[in-house]
């Protein structure tokens, strides 16, 4: 099984905890160990200090690493931190850079389309993906992102084993929201939402260097899907939003 | 030969190996989608994966009626005989002699094999005067008590009822959990850690076998709550000697509640 990992950090955190590594060095070394081919990486400085100074430190830390795909954090444009959308967009276009993370919460700044709307249009326009942490949103906001922008590739990053009742709506009317299964653990979650909606929608995620790996892994090749589904949960749902499939 | 991780990360059923779910549930819930609760739907995955058996106690005990729940249990464990066992949950806001009485005639059953308690979700603490009889009865009886608490609600009682085995329910969940928990059993032999959860912290079970020794700890998942697969992958991909995991995937379980003869 092809396992493409869509959510890494790497960097130094404020906040590591014990036995946290946070070199790119030792997210490879732990990346091979567990049997995963690439992932996705965002630099910590990206979310804790600033998305342009860590988003040209992920460029520095990742060079070379062709494994390693970067993942840009941006926000609006309005107070000048960061360029215009379709600057911006050319920008990652020369980088290499295919995906992008939002932290609307920890940055302070509204989803909402007089806010974001420019954004995210920008990003839609590019079939761009947009990955959001269940924690920086709320079922709302995703609500209003996926119907204000249908061709917009949106993941939700670590929605638990509680979202069924709220996610499960918005799977339906959406096409164009994902869901990354780190801790997505309710019992047969995965299958059942497969069954529901396609396995099409769900994304292997890690969160490293915070969680192991080990247990989304399990989490899919237990699952009671096809050899067909458990490669598009591990990777291949990722290649065909990053354009590779 | 192939590694633990190896096996789990090829989703090789373990059916070779001692997998026992220390920290069990079963029915529906109030405040999010169970997808299948029920006793079939458990085996079903506990087959898919190679676990053994599992010792449970009912969303319902832990939740309004600690008797109903009780009943499901029971009525599991007779459908599943050597597959699902029981914790008699106990209620404390509910009268000392009702108390008694379902300690009594749930260990007469010979199907139950701890005494569960939920401070959290009856919002009574551990230590409080209305646990005495289930932890008296613990002691007496020899048995586990899992206790999802805060760890220092549980000094006194383990001090007290030496012969009781307190099992510290999500005690790696958070690394101040894992401090305390790991404190608390380096100070007393009768205490264990579960590490039932589901943010499974990156190192965090480690920390915990070089705190305590892999002998103290359990396999639990919250199956039904929680799916039991990522538990198993956290177990298998830890940076652990494989005795270790076969230790906390089973072997600790078996000697813990008396196992032997006793799973199918």
């Amino acid at each position: 099984m092809d396992f493409f990992d869509c959510n890494c950090m790497t960097g130094r955190s404020g906040q590591p905890l014990p036995g946290q590594f946070h070199t790119a060095d030792d997210l490879e070394r732990e990346l091979d160990r567990c049997g995963i081919s690439r992932a996705l990486v965002f630099h910590a400085l990206a979310k804790e200090l600033d998305p342009a100074l860590g988003n040209a430190a992920l460029t520095r830390d990742l060079a070379g690493r062709e494994r390693l795909m970067p993942c840009w954090v941006v926000m609006p444009d309005h107070t000048g931190e960061m360029p215009p959308p379709d600057e911006l967009c050319d920008r990652m276009a020369q980088a290499g850079v295919r995906a992008v993370r939002l932290f609307p919460q920890m940055h302070s700044f509204s989803l909402s389309e007089w806010c974001s709307g420019e954004l995210l249009g920008a990003l839609e326009a590019r079939r761009v993906p947009v990955f959001i942490d269940h924690d920086q949103t709320n079922w709302d906001e995703v609500d209003r992102i996926c119907a204000a922008h249908p061709s917009l590739p949106l993941v939700l990053l670590r929605p638990n084993y509680r979202v069924h009742r709220s996610l499960y709506p918005l799977l339906e009317h959406h096409a164009n929201l994902h869901i990354e299964i780190g801790i997505y653990v309710a019992h047969n979650a995965i299958a059942d939402c497969a069954r529901r909606f396609g396995a099409e929608r769900m994304l292997f995620g890690s969160a490293l260097p915070h969680y192991t790996p080990g247990g989304p892994i399990a989490n899919i090749m237990y699952s009671e899907i096809s050899d067909a589904e458990k490669a598009l949960i591990a990777g291949g749902n990722l290649r065909r939003l990053l354009g590779e499939a | 030969m192939a590694t633990l991780l190896e096996r789990v990360r090829a989703g090789e059923t373990l059916n070779d190996l001692l997998v026992i779910d220390a920290h069990g549930h079963m029915g529906r819930w109030f405040n999010f989608h169970v997808p299948d609760g029920t006793a079939a739907g458990m085996i079903r995955t506990m087959d898919r994966i190679g676990v053994r058996a599992i010792v449970s106690s009912g969303h319902a005990a832990i939740g309004p009626d600690y008797k109903l729940g009780n009943d499901d249990i029971e009525q599991g464990a007779r459908a599943y005989p050597g597959r699902i066992f029981g914790y008699i949950t106990v209620n404390p806001n509910y009268p000392e002699r009702e108390m008694r009485d379902e300690l009594e005639a749930r260990w007469a059953t010979g199907l139950f094999l701890g005494i569960k308690f939920h401070a959290d979700m009856h919002k009574y603490l551990s230590d409080g005067e209305r646990y005495v009889p289930a932890w008296e009865f613990a002691h007496e009886h020899g048995i586990p008590v899992l206790s999802h608490d805060t760890v220092g609600h549980f000094e006194e009682p383990v001090k007290k009822y030496t012969q009781a085995k307190l099992l510290i329910a999500h005690s790696i969940s958070s690394h101040e959990m894992l401090e305390a928990a790991t404190g608390l059993a380096l100070r007393h032999a009768n205490v264990y850690l579960d590490i039932c959860g589901s943010p499974l912290i990156y190192g965090a079970l480690e920390l915990a076998v070089e705190k305590v020794g892999a002998g103290r700890i359990l396999f639990g998942t919250d199956l039904p709550f929680i799916d039991p697969r990522p538990q198993v992958g956290r177990v298998a991909f830890a940076r652990i000697p494989e005795a270790d995991k076969l230790r906390i995937f089973g072997e600790n379980a078996m000697e813990l509640f008396a196992l032997a003869g006793k799973v199918a």
